[in-house]
């Protein structure tokens, strides 16, 4: 069941419908009982892995905050990422890494027979188990108590506006939500309504839209352009890919706000920014921070010697990358965004005194702000190249694909083509909702004209502009 | 008073003194202008149109009328929100005061629809087609406005428009007669029957429509969904739908988008107006995909044939067909029917129950509506594969003898 499909519609409502007729303890048990019924849609057999893993993961951390002895402390916190790592290795890089093995064997002369799964990956599994994860840990290094409460967890784990994409909570923010009644004030309401309707134009407007152009652009047998002009599909995708993710996380967001709930701000500004590390804090913020503190900071984080700061920055990128999917072109991408963040270390340790510093450093002109924005924002598209190969078929050569557009995009342009107008155009809409990020949050505080004007542009453009090919959401596959 | 009552008045005034110049000079205009310019509209209309003063008065009466209608509703609104605010808390007011403008662009939408002067917005020139949504209505409105006394029209799905062309048939006919182009692509019996419904205002003398197996059997055997049924379908038609189909057919999605669009005529336009907006090349894009898998399909014609069949859907296209003659009868419009056929290697894939089937109907609703001619199937010139570019339609030579042979075929019966 998609956000953006007509089922879901009819869904909400009709939970929307029970939900503020309920008292706050009916309230949860809807939510429980509808999350459920939501992820069962895809896949009633999905439904039990989630049940599993989120039962192992409370008596887990219930465990553990009970727990003294360090070791078997640790121990218990093993069997949780055992689990929940497991689960992911088998559904989603079981045959990667079978597939590569085999391949490596093969190559060195040897001929093992690895056997391939045929199981569906479940949908969101990443999500939920990093979410999963995230509490575990977060008990086992006493930064928040065990919750007593089964149902309160598995609420919070399976809670169906980020469940499938988003954005990874820490416990310490939704766990409490579930336990105060939920006082619904119209200002919430507003803000939410007016993220849903903001998600559903990123998402049916913008992302759908482009990814016509994108699917006709990758998915061809050959370029559909020779030229510079291959740089439209590349910004395509991004401003798709943007759209999409954003759009998805906007919505989850809204729906939260209509029950009383509050959810991260999970996107701000990413390509109006002028470095990787500004763009990690303004992109998929949830999944940067759950990286950083689970992951880059265990492992040594800055406090090392600058090798190893740029060895930790070069392991939390890779494993990011195959976050995202089980294949080469998703580690090539987790190591280009590696290679940037610690090109851009290395280029701040590089200027002269800045480290060492009082006074904090000066914000460049406007002007060269402006060409650090445009230069990096071509440096992301690039790297959105290698991520878009990713989801090419299996049979087509993903860095091939890639090395043809790298060399296309750098040949001189014979004519600008007319799909320059709609990627211009969407791609302004999705900069300008990056720039009034902050502005979309407080719909309530806007002036009355500019609510009316912006509600009905959106009514309006949603039908008018909007694609409805009830298409997936591009981070639901990971 | 207030600044918007006197805002309003100012409108009104102004608008009245436009319709004031309009009724005593729009004749002399739109004359003056005819004379001028007159051949270059013929010439651009290709056919559409027969007298250039006309078409020129009807369009200033459609600028009026679009900014009348416009004035009106934003008086209304600003009255209509006036009274409901007050009754509302602050925060809630946007909400009174958006579902208003939303009333009001759908209502102005819903009569603009029928305006020409609107559909000429979405107008991309000749080099790239306008989407079929906004070349019918065009051609809708001007075969309405246009005096000629004897009207005809040719309806039927793209086969129609690939099989007539109306110039040469124009070119046949004495000058009180004309023929306009209608068809509407991938039009089934039910979809026609919707479109007559719209094309009624053009008091038709004769309808001409080139028939083959698509018209009656591309349902599969129980879904009735087309490309046109978004575009034509209202509430209203819902018994109509029931009553044909007795309930054993299904429309799905295309049938809630029909009845969206009825509501809210906004999403109607999503076509044209995503055309208008992102550029041609953005829909030829998202076509692609689909031309991919149909330039795929021209090698399995077998595939291709499974999606015509006997069953509900058929029984369904049968009645609307029968249903579309009965109340062309009731109107006193004859109907002539050129038994036309798919691209001999599609056909011969096909059924062989079909081809009969569909020769029975026509006798049959032949001998029971005395408005209905059907053309003897052995009159039709033949037409080889090599006459198609795909299953369904024939190039250009094709057509223009296709049509001499219906200009002659249809002298005498008209």
């Amino acid at each position: 069941m998609v956000f953006n499909s007509l089922v879901f519609l009819i869904f909400l409502a009709v939970v929307l419908l029970i939900y503020y007729r309920l008292s706050f303890q009916g309230q949860k048990w809807l939510l429980l009982a509808a999350s459920y019924f939501f992820y069962g849609w895809w896949d009633y057999r999905f439904v039990a892995l989630l049940l599993i893993s989120s039962v192992f993961d409370f008596y887990c951390g219930l465990w553990i905050d009970r727990e003294q002895a360090p070791r078997r402390r640790k121990f218990v916190l093993a069997c949780s990422l055992i689990l929940n790592l497991g689960f992911l290795g088998v559904f989603k890089y079981y045959n990667f890494f079978a597939d590569s093995l085999q391949r490596l064997f093969g190559a060195l002369g040897f001929n093992p027979d690895f056997p391939s799964l045929n199981v569906l990956l479940p949908v969101g599994i990443s999500f939920y188990t990093f979410l999963s994860m995230s509490y575990t840990i977060d008990v086992y290094r006493r930064q928040v108590a065990a919750t007593r409460s089964l149902f309160d967890y598995l609420l919070y784990v399976c809670f169906f506006p980020h469940l499938v994409a988003g954005p990874i909570v820490h416990a310490s923010y939704l766990l409490p939500q579930f336990r105060t009644p939920r006082v619904i004030v119209p200002k919430q309401v507003a803000n939410g309504i007016w993220l849903i309707l903001l998600g559903y134009v990123k998402k049916v407007v913008i992302a759908d839209r482009l990814g016509h152009i994108t699917q006709w652009g990758f998915y061809g047998e050959t370029l559909p352009f020779h030229d510079m002009n291959a740089w439209l599909v590349v910004y395509a995708f991004a401003f798709q890919i943007y759209g999409d993710f954003s759009g998805y996380s906007d919505i989850a967001r809204g729906l939260s706000k209509l029950m009383g709930y509050e959810l991260v701000v999970n996107f701000k500004a990413p390509y109006l920014v002028a470095n990787p590390a500004a763009f990690w804090k303004n992109w998929h913020i949830s999944l940067s921070e759950w990286l950083r503190d689970y992951l880059y900071i265990p492992l040594g984080g800055n406090r090392g010697t600058a090798a190893k700061t740029y060895r930790n920055l070069m392991a939390t990128m890779l494993l990011g990358g195959l976050w995202h999917g089980a294949g080469i072109a998703y580690i090539l991408w987790g190591f280009y965004q590696g290679l940037l963040l610690s090109v851009h270390r290395w280029w701040g340790a590089l200027r002269p005194g800045e480290a060492k510093a009082a006074e904090p450093p000066k914000t460049p002109h406007w002007f060269w702000r402006a060409v650090g924005v445009v230069l990096f924002f071509h440096l992301v598209c690039i790297g959105w190249l290698f991520f878009f190969a990713g989801s090419l078929p299996k049979h087509t050569s993903q860095i091939h694909h890639v090395a043809q557009y790298l060399a296309a995009m750098f040949r001189p342009l014979s004519s600008v083509d007319p799909l320059c107008w709609p990627v211009l155009l969407l791609g302004s809409l999705a900069l300008i909702f990056q720039w009034k990020c902050k502005q979309m949050d407080e719909f309530s505080e806007w002036p009355m004209a500019w609510q009316v004007a912006g509600v009905a542009l959106v009514l309006l453009g949603i039908p008018c502009l909007g694609v409805f090919e009830g298409s997936q959401f591009i981070y639901f596959q990971f | 008073m207030h600044t918007s009552a006197r805002m309003l008045i100012k409108a009104g005034l102004a608008l009245a003194a436009m319709w004031l110049a309009y009724f005593i000079l729009g004749g002399w205009i739109a004359d003056t202008l005819a004379d001028r310019f007159g051949q270059a509209v013929l010439r651009a209309s290709e056919g559409k149109y027969t007298d250039a003063a006309v078409f020129i008065r009807h369009r200033l009466c459609d600028a009026g009328v679009l900014l009348t209608w416009a004035a009106g509703l934003v008086a209304a609104g600003t009255l209509g929100h006036g009274l409901i605010a007050r009754r509302l808390p602050p925060l809630w007011r946007w909400v009174s005061a958006t579902v208003l403008v939303l009333v009001g662009v759908n209502l102005w939408l819903g009569l603009a629809m029928d305006r020409a002067l609107f559909w000429t917005c979405f107008w991309s020139g000749k080099t790239h087609v306008p989407p079929p949504h906004v070349l019918f209505n065009l051609k809708r409105i001007f075969a309405e406005e246009d005096p000629v006394p004897h009207k005809i029209l040719l309806l039927g799905n793209s086969q129609t428009k690939s099989q007539l062309d109306p110039a040469v048939l124009n070119a046949s006919l004495p000058r009180d007669r004309h023929i306009w182009e209608l068809h509407s692509p991938g039009a089934t019996w039910f979809d026609l029957l919707l479109i007559q419904a719209k094309v009624r205002a053009i008091k038709p003398e004769v309808v001409v429509c080139y028939v083959s197996e698509g018209l009656f059997f591309s349902g599969g055997t129980n879904d009735v969904s087309s490309v046109s049924l978004p575009l034509f379908f209202r509430l209203n038609d819902f018994p109509l739908y029931w009553q044909l189909g007795q309930g054993k057919v299904t429309a799905g999605q295309s049938m809630f988008y029909g009845a969206l669009g009825h509501v809210l005529p906004v999403f109607r336009l999503r076509d044209s107006l995503a055309q208008r907006v992102y550029g041609w090349k953005v829909m030829d894009v998202a076509m692609a995909r689909k031309f991919k898998t149909w330039e795929g399909l021209l090698a399995h014609p077998e595939e291709v044939a499974r999606g015509y069949a006997l069953g509900p859907a058929a029984d369904f296209e049968a009645a609307a067909f029968e249903e579309f003659i009965r109340r062309y009868e009731q109107q006193g419009t004859k109907v002539i029917v050129f038994p036309g056929r798919l691209n001999p290697q599609l056909e011969a894939k096909l059924d062989p129950r079909l081809r009969p089937a569909m020769r029975e109907l026509l006798k049959r609703t032949a001998a029971r509506h005395r408005n209905l001619i059907v053309v003897e199937e052995s009159a039709l010139p033949a037409q080889p594969a090599s006459a198609y570019h795909d299953f369904y339609h024939v190039d250009k030579d094709t057509q223009k003898s296709f049509s001499e042979f219906a200009a002659r075929t249809l002298g005498p019966l008209l």
